[in-house]
């Protein structure tokens, strides 16, 4: 089998090679390559409405992701805001508190001082 | 009578032959396609699809996957046109493109056992002309054979390529082919040997 272009084999390769020219013959009929062109142009349209839409369906999933990360962020920023509310609520409570006159050795010790300054001043007064 | 009216294309002057304004229409349309009009691919596709559906017959084993390697071919030359450099032949940007989604194809039919492949090539529904004995041994050989041999030899002895765009095409080096092409033909020799004297 010499199969080479442009030589001249002997009658049998040259009905081998007859055989698979027709073997590997492209289909005859413009209708044929009319109806492929179609087939290629609609899956090309297809492939180009999917990208489009896998386009935005990445948009969406990075949608998706910013908002997962905002839901995040603001449910700490909540938690924390009621953590400093509650803190500051705490501390009011404690200074107003400190403002409230309590009875105790403080405010005896100064009624001691009041009896003794008037004593005194009652004895100088006496003479 | 050849026309031979000079025009400047990209500062340089052609003759206006059918085979540049060819390549110069198929410019236009490339670079319009890539501008994204579909029209334009299209005229490329109408262009091409005989010479790509010859280059992926050569490599896979029925039409049908010819014809599916075809649309795989256009479809990834459509995603990557805007890596194509207009001033490059597009036919055989295609064509190696067109012969990787062959080569793929052929890659996922290996799963298949060789005896249902050979049942479906000699399968009547698929080619009634297969009832010929030279043409049903024919196909058994080529089957048989590696798929790079099969493709070198298709393409050499039946499309008429030469070994270096073959070698492109498939990505190897020329003389690969050329030795593909030779270890091929032998195997062929080989296989048909007892229909020679059968015939």
């Amino acid at each position: 089998m010499s199969m080479e272009h442009g030589t001249p084999g002997n009658g049998h390769d040259d009905e081998i090679r007859r055989t698979m020219r027709d073997m590997y013959a492209p289909p005859r009929g413009e209708l044929y390559w009319r109806g492929l062109e179609s087939r290629i142009m609609a899956r090309i349209a297809k492939a180009a409405d999917v990208e489009w839409w896998s386009f935005f369906g990445g948009w969406v999933r990075v949608g998706l992701a910013a908002a997962a990360v905002a839901v995040i962020v603001a449910g700490t920023m909540l938690a924390r805001s009621r953590d400093v509310q509650a803190r500051l609520a705490y501390e009011e409570a404690i200074e107003s508190a400190s403002g409230i006159p309590v009875a105790g050795p403080a405010s005896s010790r100064a009624a001691e001082r009041d009896a003794a300054r008037d004593a005194t001043l009652r004895y100088v007064m006496s003479y | 009578m050849t026309l031979a009216i000079p025009f400047p294309v990209a500062g340089r002057v052609f003759e206006s032959t059918p085979e540049v304004s060819a390549r110069e229409r198929e410019q236009q349309h490339v670079l319009a396609a890539q501008r994204g009009d579909t029209e334009a691919f299209a005229a490329l596709v109408r262009m091409h699809q005989r010479r790509a559906y010859a280059v992926a017959r050569s490599i896979v084993l029925t039409h049908e996957d010819a014809e599916d390697a075809v649309q795989d071919g256009f479809l990834h030359a459509y995603r990557a046109l805007h890596r194509f450099l207009p001033d490059q032949a597009f036919g055989a940007w295609l064509n190696r493109i067109v012969a990787n989604a062959a080569l793929d194809i052929t890659r996922r039919r290996k799963v298949r056992d060789a005896d249902s492949l050979a049942e479906t090539l000699a399968s009547p529904f698929r080619d009634p002309a297969e009832s010929d004995e030279l043409r049903r041994r024919l196909t058994v050989a080529l089957a048989d054979l590696g798929e790079r041999q099969r493709s070198v030899l298709v393409l050499h002895d039946v499309e008429g390529y030469k070994h270096a765009e073959i070698g492109r095409m498939l990505g190897i080096p020329e003389g690969t082919a050329r030795s593909d092409l030779h270890h091929a033909r032998a195997r062929m020799r080989d296989a048909l040997g007892n229909v020679r004297s059968q015939l």
